[in-house]
Order: structure tokens, then C-alpha cells, then sequence
């Protein structure tokens, strides 16, 4: 109670909940952007987290991804262009029922359901990270090197679909991760005899390059003429009866949006997707998908934000990030000393509540901040994309300088950009390097550190009962993982992701 | 993706994995330890070359009614008029990093702000505006989060 107590006065303060005011506002914006990423939101923000306290930090990455997941529905149901990846697979629907007149019900739909399955997503965190954390105070190295390989499978065998180029972006990430003075003997690696690359690729830059440059570069091109469809009166008018009708959906879409979201390396976008196509397979009407039919909103909604808050459930726990806003999060938690893991929950207990009530706040604030971008929807779409995509390339030069102080930095970022941009166009996925980057040299120090206590031998990576626990499942995850490679050679969410930044052009 | 951008896409990151290689193998070894500083790169470096080479074969063996379903995201990719623009959006990026620490950040970002826009197609209000939104950047730096940003120099003159 008394930690409780603490994390409250950490979070109802003048700082946090201004940072917490700002950071909806702005994630609502980019949100509402069509083919700017909630991702893009939160690596264009991590600049600005470096001079915050730590629970403001973590405030203002927690509320901006909230709301720019949330705020993406609106593109998708007014324009038919999905805000963001986790957007594109009710994107139909929603804008169906647009044109027949209820596409502010769609969003509010949207709206409600993301509210109630952040909650629900919050609520599994909530009560199951204590319990998970005592169990990972057990943990040796042996375990989380086991663990942070499985996190790192995960990352790569959610893309099944391409399994060789998600690999291909796996190695990528851990040889960035491995640039710079190496711990144990202090030798440079991979630096070329540069100076600047003696400390690693820094954090920041390399997110701004990967996810902010692609993104700026792919929306240069000009977007195609959109017409917006006008907002109904009264968007609540009947909300209440369809989430009633549809509770059931609701509940499966916010267990599997949870479930979906603790696996380390998929995400929101993924949880939609699987809610959307569970939603018709268990419909009584299945024949009304794809007609403006609210079932797949409602189920859907609540699983891409049920997903977010449980992302948070590894990377709390032990350090492994659920997706990649989560990845971005664990570097900014390292750069604020509150380092995530089960010593979390003994040594900082009143920052893990103090997440804890931000949660619940970001989830509720989403209700009405999410009508008011509604409401102000039309002036959003208008702003120049000229003038938008020209200061968003300002901010990543400052954000990428600011952190050292650095020119290098603003190079660093330029070329991780530029090969973002180059595997991107040969659909590398980027969450398995950011993923690599960010565990990388978790993955080596927990390596190098087991293999010094059993004296270079390897059998002792299996010998500990929970060590083989956790391998025996990450081979049995590749097991599936290809076989499942071999059979699909192509899947809905990959090309309908593919397509986001075409229609947004 | 179409056979030959996976042919050259795999060949590069083969090369660049066996370089990755080749530097990390060459790294010295840690004495009384099992593995040393280059174990990990090395390993990721021949890991990315062997990837890099699976790509070209795949890429190889592609039956070619494969070939012509590529995806939609390549479509317009090809067209040299936005790929040019994007370059010099990158060519900017870089001139700014160049010129950051001589000309200050009011000077850079207000050039920067006005070219880019010229590239990307805006009006002229939006250019006459850059100044002022410099200068708003400027003041949310270095007066709100406390960050020093670089002055104008006469240094390099």
C-alpha cells in the first residue's frame, strides 16, 4: 500500500500529467496521419524522454502509443486508409460503415472496445508481473540466456511468411548491437577505426533512422486525392447495444490481444489481425463481414490494444520486449537507471505501480481524446504534408544530435536510416533487427557468462530444469515455425501491412 | 520482390555478413576466457553470409510465374522521379549534418526546412514560413528541455 501510495504521487503531478497531456495530443496526431506509425511516434519522442524523470518518461511513451494505435482508426474509417499497421485489418469494414452513413459509430466502436481491452490488457499485467517476477529472481544466466533467445525466435517466426529475410534482419540487429568496446576485454569491434563508434551505435539515432527516415522518404510521394466521408451527428447513438450484442467477441478479442501481446515480437498489428479472422470464423453472420458489420471492430479493437498493454508483461518482467515500442521503452527504462527485470518489482516497486496507474489512465483518456481528434479529423487531414514531413526530419536531426551532443549521431541515424529504407524495400522486417539491437548484448553477456561457469562447455546450458523448460520450447517454436514457413508462402497480414504506405500515398 | 532485387539483396548482405566475418575472426583472443570479443560478431557475421546466400538461392530456384506476382508495394517503386527526390531528401539530411556545427541550427534547419520543402512540393507561404518555425524549434530546445544547440561560427570562414 505504501508502494502504491508512492507511485501515486509519482504520477498525480504537475510533470507527469502534463507529459502525459502532450504525449496523447501528439500520439493522436500522428496517429490520425495516414502512413505514419505509432512506432515513428514513439522513436521521434524518445529524444525528448531523455531530459524527463523516469515515470514521465515511461508516461509519455505508454500514452502516445496508446493513442496513436487508437487514433489510426480514424484514417481507416474515413478515409480508407489505415493510421496505422494495427488499423489495416478492420480498415474495410470500418469505412463500409462509414458510407453508409455510421462511420463515427465505427470509431467509437474502436474507441470503447481499445478501452476496454487496454484495461483488460492491464489488468493480466497488473496481476500477473509480481508472480512472474518471483519466478525470474530464480533465474541464472543459463535461463536468460534461454530467454532472450526464445524473445529473439519469437521476433522471427512470427514473419513464418519469410522466415530467411526475418533471420536476415535478426543478424543485422545483433551485429549493430555488437559495434563498439567490447565489455569483457575492452578491444573496439566493427568500429573501422572510427572514434564515434567506440561507445556502440547509440540508441536513439539508430531508432529514429529505422523507423522515422523510411517512413519520411516513403510519404515524399505524393498521396492520392481522398475524399472524406461526413461524420454522423451523434457517433454514440447505438454504441452501447452493438457492444452488448458483441460481448463475447469483446472478451475473446481482449484474451487473445493479451495472449498475442506477451509472446516477445508480436504485436498489436498481429493481434488484429488474428481477432479479425477469429471474429468471422465464430460469427453467427459471417456473410456480413466486409459490409460495414461492427462485429470485427468491436473484437478487433480491443484485441490490438489488449496486445499493447500485455507487450509490457515480458518486457517488464525480464527485460524482453514484446514488440518493438515495448524494444524502444526497455532502452529508454536502461537510460533512466529504472532497468526492467524481476529486481524491478523488490528494488522499484513504486515505479512498476506508477506504470500501473499510467496505464489506466492512458486507457481512459483514450475515450475522449479519441472523439475529440474524431471531431477534429477533418483539420488534421488537412495539415500540409509538405510542411509535416519537413519539421518531422528537423526533429529526427535534433532528436539524433541532442542525446551526445554529437554530429556523428546525425550520420549514424542517416545511414541506419538509409539501410532501413534499402531492406525495407526487399521486405526485410524491421521488428526482428530492432529486436536483435536492443537484446543483443543481453544474449552475449548472458552467453559469455554461462560458458565461463561451465568452463566452455555447452551441456550446461540444458542442465538446470528451467533452462531446459524454456529451450525445449524455443525448439519446439522453430519446429513449428517451419513447418509453417514451408507451407505459407505468402499471408494476408504481411500484404495488406505492404500496402499501407501505397494507399497512403 | 522480384528475382533479381533477392539475387542482389542476398549477394550484399552475404558480402557484407562474410566481412563481418572475416574483421571479428581476426579480433584477438581473451585470455583464461571461453569465448572471446569476437566469438558473438563472428558468429552473427557467417550467420548473415549463409542467409545472404539461401536468399540468392531462393531467389534462384523462384519458379518464375512467382516472379511476376510481385507485391504491391513495388508498384511505382521504380519510378526514377521519386527515387530522385528521396535521394536529395537523404543528400539534405546529410549537407545538414555538414553544415550543423558551423552555420548553428538556425541557419542550417531554416535552409534545411526551405529546401526540403521545395522538394516536396510546397507552396511558397510554407517556405516564407520556415524562419519562424526554426526559431519555434529553436525556443522549445533550448528554453524548455535545456539542450545547447550549435551557434552560427565564424570559425570555418
Amino acid at each position: 500500500m505504501e508502494q502504491f501510495l508512492s507511485a501515486s504521487h509519482l504520477v498525480f503531478n504537475v510533470q507527469t500529467l502534463t507529459t502525459i497531456l502532450v504525449a496523447s495530443a501528439f500520439g493522436l496526431f500522428v496517429g490520425a496521419i495516414p502512413g505514419l506509425s505509432a512506432t515513428m511516434a514513439i522513436a521521434l519522442l524518445v529524444p525528448f524522454t531523455f531530459y524527463m524523470d523516469p515515470v514521465p518518461a515511461i508516461a509519455a511513451i505508454v500514452t502516445c502509443s496508446a493513442m496513436a494505435i487508437t487514433a489510426g482508426d480514424i484514417p481507416s474509417a474515413l478515409l480508407r486508409i489505415p493510421g496505422t499497421p494495427a488499423s489495416a485489418a478492420y480498415t474495410d469494414e470500418a469505412y463500409a460503415m462509414a458510407r453508409t452513413g455510421k462511420g463515427g459509430l465505427a470509431i467509437t466502436i474502436s474507441l470503447v472496445s481499445s478501452c476496454i481491452g487496454g484495461l483488460f490488457g492491464f489488468a493480466v499485467l497488473m496481476f500477473s508481473a509480481p508472480y512472474l517476477s518471483k519466478l525470474g529472481l530464480s533465474f541464472s544466466s543459463f535461463e536468460y540466456f534461454w530467454l532472450t533467445a526464445l524473445g529473439l525466435s519469437c521476433a522471427v517466426l512470427i514473419n513464418a511468411s519469410r522466415l530467411t529475410k526475418a533471420l536476415i534482419g535478426l543478424f543485422i540487429g545483433l551485429l549493430l548491437a555488437a559495434v563498439g568496446t567490447d565489455p569483457l576485454t575492452g578491444t573496439a569491434r566493427l568500429t573501422f577505426g572510427s572514434t564515434a563508434l567506440l561507445g556502440g551505435i547509440s540508441f536513439i539515432p539508430a531508432m529514429i533512422g529505422l523507423f522515422a527516415i523510411p517512413e519520411i522518404l516513403r510519404n515524399v510521394r505524393p498521396s492520392k486525392a481522398t475524399t472524406i466521408v461526413p461524420v454522423e451527428r451523434n457517433p454514440w447513438a447505438g454504441l452501447g447495444r452493438i457492444l452488448w450484442k458483441y460481448r463475447q467477441g469483446l472478451c475473446r478479442g481482449s484474451v487473445l490481444g493479451t495472449v498475442v501481446g506477451a509472446l516477445p515480437g508480436a504485436g498489436g498489428d498481429i493481434a488484429a489481425w488474428m481477432s479479425y479472422t477469429m471474429s468471422k470464423r465464430f460469427s453467427s453472420e459471417p456473410e456480413k463481414f466486409g459490409s460495414g458489420h461492427p462485429e470485427g471492430l468491436v473484437e478487433a479493437g480491443a484485441s490490438n490494444n489488449s496486445a499493447l498493454s500485455a507487450s509490457w508483461i515480458p518486457a517488464m518482467v525480464f527485460g524482453i520486449p514484446g514488440d518493438t515500442i515495448t524494444a524502444i521503452a526497455i532502452g529508454v527504462l536502461y537510460m533512466k537507471g529504472m532497468n526492467p527485470g524481476p529486481q524491478l518489482f523488490t528494488t522499484h516497486a513504486e515505479n512498476y505501480y506508477a506504470v500501473m496507474i499510467i496505464f489506466v489512465i492512458a486507457n481512459i483518456l483514450m475515450v475522449p481524446f479519441g472523439y475529440l481528434a474524431l471531431m477534429l479529423a477533418r483539420q488534421i487531414f488537412r495539415v500540409p504534408r509538405p510542411m509535416l514531413q519537413s519539421v518531422i526530419l528537423v526533429f529526427c536531426i535534433l532528436g539524433a544530435y541532442s542525446i551526445n551532443n554529437a554530429v556523428s549521431d546525425i550520420f549514424i541515424m542517416i545511414a541506419i536510416g538509409i539501410l532501413a529504407v534499402w531492406l525495407e524495400a526487399n521486405r526485410v522486417p524491421m521488428a526482428p533487427i530492432i529486436l536483435g539491437l536492443v537484446l543483443g548484448p543481453l544474449l552475449e553477456q548472458n552467453f559469455l557468462t554461462s560458458l565461463s561457469i561451465t568452463g566452455g562447455g555447452l551441456l550446461g546450458f540444458v542442465e538446470r530444469p528451467i533452462s531446459v523448460g524454456i529451450a525445449i520450447v524455443t525448439l519446439a517454436m522453430w519446429s513449428v515455425g517451419i513447418v509453417s514457413s514451408l507451407r505459407s508462402r505468402d499471408d494476408p497480414y504481411e500484404a495488406a501491412t505492404r500496402n499501407i504506405g501505397n494507399e497512403a500515398r | 520482390m522480384s528475382r533479381r532485387s533477392d539475387l542482389v539483396a542476398g549477394a550484399v548482405l552475404a558480402l557484407a555478413g562474410g566481412f563481418a566475418f572475416l574483421w571479428a575472426s581476426r579480433l584477438p583472443d581473451a585470455p583464461g576466457f571461453a569465448a572471446g570479443p569476437g566469438t558473438f560478431p563472428a558468429f552473427a557475421g557467417a550467420s548473415l553470409c549463409v542467409l545472404g546466400l539461401v536468399l540468392c538461392v531462393q531467389a534462384w530456384l523462384r519458379p518464375l510465374h512467382r516472379v511476376a506476382s510481385a507485391g504491391p508495394g513495388d508498384a511505382g517503386a521504380s519510378s526514377p522521379y521519386w527515387v530522385w527526390r528521396e535521394a536529395l531528401i537523404v543528400g539534405l539530411l546529410v549537407a545538414a549534418g555538414l553544415l550543423l556545427p558551423y552555420l548553428g541550427f538556425l541557419v542550417t534547419s531554416t535552409a534545411f526546412l526551405a529546401i526540403s520543402l521545395l522538394i516536396c512540393g510546397s507552396g511558397w507561404i510554407g517556405i516564407a514560413l520556415t524562419p519562424v518555425i526554426s526559431l519555434l524549434i529553436y525556443f522549445c530546445f533550448t528554453s524548455l528541455l535545456h539542450v545547447s544547440l550549435p551557434e552560427f561560427s565564424l570559425k570555418v570562414f
